[in-house]
């Protein structure tokens, strides 16, 4: 966390000088302690989430290979002259534990073209999908086992 | 030849928004509309984005893209999500919802 904050301060700044980083790390140091003392942040779970920075890129790369994949079926929807489709809604519940991961889950769903969570309550999803072939072993996708790891 | 490359991206981009707008009016139902502007919020964005950090004049261009990109990413589903389940609670006609294209 604390590495994070430095390179979004380096980034936000635009250039390395030494002035700027002899003001940027007070000012990370400060704001972490101020975290872990009132946000529930610590170094024990940093680093947890540190070992886990390969499933976190993976998960990232998934996203955006199904984003691509889904965006190129709704534009050929959109664009075929009878807009052949099937609206439909379908509801499926998820065996993923921790409320990070369903939330995950739900804005992975809602983020590709072609299917959104309408609805999330406990562990039952409500989603509504473009075209019946975007609800295919949608309880069983890609996300649902990279999250399942991330989980462990 | 790094501009060729960037602009065949961001015009690759636009041609997305444009089948988004398309997909906007030719559908007819709210939730169905939903589905064609998320193809502007994911491809279009990140398409145009790419082409932009083609361009970009050193790493902090760059960075600040992607960066961009990250935070729309993670709050533009929040938006249509709340948007669908406004539509859900609010019409309860299943009919028109599930076959009305």
């Amino acid at each position: 966390m604390y590495l994070i904050l430095l390179v979004l301060w380096f980034i936000f700044s635009g250039k390395v000088t030494l002035e700027i980083a002899l003001f940027g790390l007070v000012i990370c140091s400060w704001l972490y302690w101020f975290m872990s003392k009132y946000m529930d942040y610590n170094v024990k779970k940093d680093i947890a989430v540190v070992k886990k920075i390969p499933l976190f890129l993976l998960y990232g790369v998934t996203l955006v290979i199904e984003v691509i994949k889904s965006n190129l079926a709704v534009i050929r929807i959109v664009l075929s002259p009878g807009l052949e489709c099937e609206p439909t809604f379908v509801t499926f519940h998820t065996d993923l534990k921790s409320e990070v991961s369903r939330v995950t889950l739900a804005n992975s769903i809602t983020l590709t073209p072609g299917t959104y969570t309408c609805g999330l309550e406990e562990n039952e999803y409500t989603i509504h999908a473009l075209d019946k072939k975007f609800t295919e072993g949608i309880d069983e996708s890609v996300f649902v086992k990279q999250l399942r790891k991330l989980e462990e | 030849m790094r501009e060729i490359i960037a602009a065949i991206f961001i015009i690759a981009g636009i041609l997305v928004f444009i089948v988004a707008l398309l997909g906007i009016y030719r559908l007819k139902y709210v939730m169905n509309r939903m589905h064609a502007a998320a193809l502007g919020d994911t491809m279009g964005l990140g398409l145009v984005t790419i082409g932009l950090m083609i361009l970009g004049k050193d790493v902090f261009h760059v960075a600040k893209y992607i960066l961009i990109v990250l935070f729309f990413w993670m709050s533009s589903p929040i938006a249509s999500h709340m948007i669908g389940k406004v539509e859900m609670l609010t019409n309860k006609d299943y009919d028109e919802r599930v076959h009305g294209k």
